[in-house]
């Protein structure tokens, strides 16, 4: 695995500490973030609202969405595949793709 | 060289509360400018704009021609037509793609407190880079709030750099790093010319008040530390000697004397000064003979508004006879429910010391009070000689009255630091630093002022409590927060997140929003001079608040020239002018309207402030 990308939703600030209480799901992903990226995997985040473009670039993160509308949210794609719409991905779930 | 084409855009900022005469300053340099031959643009990028008012002609977020003034070009920044444009420009190619449904779902989502803020911030950026104009005048928004904004430029870009340096892997508050690398240069080439003398220069203009003087000496202090040191100040409305010929009058002439030597010994600053003009300054010709006496060089002679007949009506005090009857009313609890008091209004009519001067006004009736600023430029310190912190402080000699400030960077620490302590434990120090980092936002700031605000707003252990609020248009974007973020919380709602805490600030916000919406409860009280500039602003204020379902309460008409005074012509014309405005407000809002008389000394101490709070009320 050389690259994953998250297609988001929006977020007012990427851990969510910005917001009015911190949000312990975003805080995790940081987690998750840190540990695959000090193995060299090089990691990319849009946000449907900041990052628009980003999203219609990708035909099958559209389609999906197309299918699933905001419900879809967040896609992770590994190496341009998707693999996990809904929810954030755990370590564990991306683990074997390393 | 005759050779040298490169034409060099000059910049100027002017600064000041509002209501110090700062637009018009502002429009009578751009004026003078214009008609030296220059190519000239003013921008104003303060919420409560009273631009179109000046120049007797709308004006809206396009440069567009000033009529009548050849060379002279306008623009409004209004941050609400920023931030549709910019939500458009994000959504568009979003548009055939997503269901409708979902399309409405992210334009809700984009009505956060950052989209805003980012909105006005970038465009406000666009206007350093004009190189089609040789002048491009700032007519910005009053300083607290313009501190801010040209503090960020230097912020952002450190943010960015961090995120651009993998700080907190690749995100900020304003999007993932990436996308920012061009305004990145904007942000810092702003900044850069901000600092070079011969390409900008800080305009603040004042009045000889010492209040006045405090918040000038701080706006120039914290300038100087951000690198930036080519400025100059503009004093205004300062009586001119032949109308002071009674002892009232002489006295104020005195002090203001006193002032102004002061402000040139306190100052080591170019300084212009400006005297009061006995009528109003509206259109191209009264800006025309202010710039003449700006710059020294009369455009057109001194024009001499015609004197009043000596015959005038004398101002009657039983004109409002229905007020007394309602102050209590509006001012003190109401079957065992607290009461809460904004004041709202420009900055510079008064606000803080008729917040002053009524919280003692309740508080000796015997209420337990709390007066809150939430006006980052604040000066409660200097009105009760008393050092006011973001802790409710009793005010020394009285029972019944504590002060607090909300100070936006404190907020912000405190509001970190409790972040923090959460974490701590929870994770380990690599990811504790990253949070930390992202922390550094300048939204967290915007958002840590916003929940002292709440806190406050949301604390019944008074009888009575008082927001001396930010200035208008400033106020206004703070209230509606509470609705904006109900929203930004529902997102996380749908990323299934909601916690305990979420539901528990959810139900808080909607406390704070139904009582604002209550009149038994609530009192919004609007504080103008009776002049055209600040009654339109209120009307607007006024309206905006309906919007929101909030009916403003009370009026209270500042300033007001005590009959007793008018000695002479000078007087007497603005005395003409006061009870036409009277009028109007009467006519404009049709709300009780108390009157708070111009007092000989500046409102500062406990004595002349319960003084001010017995006449406006009565006893």
């Amino acid at each position: 695995m050389r690259e994953i990308i998250l297609y988001e939703p929006t977020l007012c600030c990427s851990s969510g500490v910005c917001g009015p209480n911190p949000d312990q799901a975003l805080i995790a992903l940081q987690d998750t973030i840190a540990s695959v990226k000090e193995r060299g995997v090089v990691v990319e985040r849009f946000q449907i609202t900041t990052h628009p473009r980003k999203f219609t670039e990708n035909a099958d993160v559209m389609k999906l969405m197309q299918q699933r509308q905001l419900e879809a949210l967040p896609i992770t794609v590994v190496d341009s595949k998707i693999i996990k719409a809904g929810s954030y991905p755990s370590l564990a779930e991306l683990l074997p793709y390393l | 060289m005759a050779n040298n084409l490169t034409r060099k855009t000059r910049y100027y900022f002017f600064f000041g509360k509002g209501g110090v005469g700062k637009t018009t300053m502002a429009c009578a340099s751009a004026v003078y400018y214009a008609s030296c031959g220059k190519k000239t643009l003013i921008v104003t990028t303060d919420p409560a704009s009273n631009l179109a008012d000046t120049f007797e002609q709308d004006i809206g977020p396009e440069i567009i021609p000033i009529q009548g003034v050849p060379n002279l070009s306008a623009v409004e920044l209004d941050p609400d037509q920023a931030t549709i444009a910019y939500k458009e420009r994000l959504l568009a190619p979003l548009r055939g793609v997503l269901a409708k449904e979902s399309l409405k779902i992210i334009e809700e989502q984009l009505d956060s407190p950052c989209t805003a803020e980012m909105a006005s911030f970038e465009r406000f950026v666009d206007f350093l880079c004009k190189p089609d104009f040789d002048i491009v005048i700032f007519d910005t928004a009053p300083t607290g709030h313009t501190l801010r904004l040209v503090q960020l430029p230097g912020e952002w870009s450190t943010v960015i750099e961090n995120a651009v340096r993998g700080g907190h892997n690749g995100q900020t508050c304003v999007g993932p790093a990436t996308a920012l690398g061009d305004s990145k240069l904007k942000f810092d080439r702003a900044l850069e010319a901000m600092r070079r003398p011969e390409e900008t220069n800080f305009i603040f203009v004042l009045r000889p008040e010492v209040t006045c003087i405090y918040e000038t000496r701080r706006a120039v202090d914290e300038l100087q530390k951000l690198g930036i040191n080519s400025q100059e100040l503009i004093v205004n409305g300062v009586y001119p000697a032949e109308a002071c010929n009674n002892p009232f009058m002489i006295h104020r002439y005195a002090c203001m004397q006193m002032l102004l030597n002061e402000i040139k010994s306190g100052f080591a600053l170019p300084i212009r000064i400006i005297e009061l003009a006995s009528g109003e300054i509206k259109g191209h010709e009264a800006l025309r003979e202010i710039a003449g006496r700006l710059y020294g060089n009369p455009l057109i002679p001194n024009d001499h508004v015609p004197v009043v007949p000596t015959t005038s009506r004398m101002p009657e005090w039983t004109d409002y006879p229905e007020v007394d009857s309602v102050v209590e009313k509006l001012l003190t609890p109401q079957n065992g429910q607290r009461r809460t008091i904004f004041f709202a209004g420009k900055g510079g009519v008064g606000k803080t010391s008729v917040a002053a001067a009524t919280s003692l006004w309740v508080a000796q009736r015997g209420f337990r009070t709390l007066l809150v600023t939430t006006d980052p430029a604040s000066h409660l310190t200097q009105v009760f000689e008393q050092e006011i912190t973001n802790e409710p402080t009793l005010i020394s000699g009285e029972r019944n009255l504590w002060v607090a400030r909300i100070d936006p960077p404190q907020a912000a620490r405190k509001y970190k630091e409790r972040v923090m302590e959460e974490m701590r434990g929870k994770y380990d120090l690599r990811r504790l630093q990253a949070i930390e980092e992202e922390l550094n936002s300048p939204c967290t700031e915007e958002m840590a002022t916003f929940e002292e605000f709440i806190a406050f707003a949301a604390c019944y252990d008074y009888q009575v409590v008082i927001f001396d609020t930010a200035p208008t248009g400033h106020t206004l974007r703070l209230l509606r927060l509470p609705m904006d973020w109900s929203k930004q919380l529902e997102i996380k709602i749908y990323t299934n997140t909601e916690s305990e805490a979420d539901r528990a600030t959810k139900s808080r916000f909607g406390e704070v929003i139904s009582m604002m919406q209550d009149p038994a409860q609530t009192t919004f009280g609007f504080v103008m001079y009776p002049e055209s500039t600040p009654i339109e602003e209120a009307t607007r204020a006024v309206n905006e608040l309906r919007g929101i379902g909030i009916e403003a309460g009370l009026v209270v008409a500042n300033l007001i020239l005590p009959p007793d005074i008018l000695t002479n012509d000078f007087l007497k014309q603005r005395w003409v002018m006061q009870e036409k405005y009277l009028g109007e407000m009467r006519q404009r809002f049709r709300i009780p309207i108390v009157r708070s008389q111009l007092m000989a000394d500046d409102l500062i101490g406990l004595e002349r402030l319960i003084r001010a709070g017995l006449s406006i009320y009565g006893t």
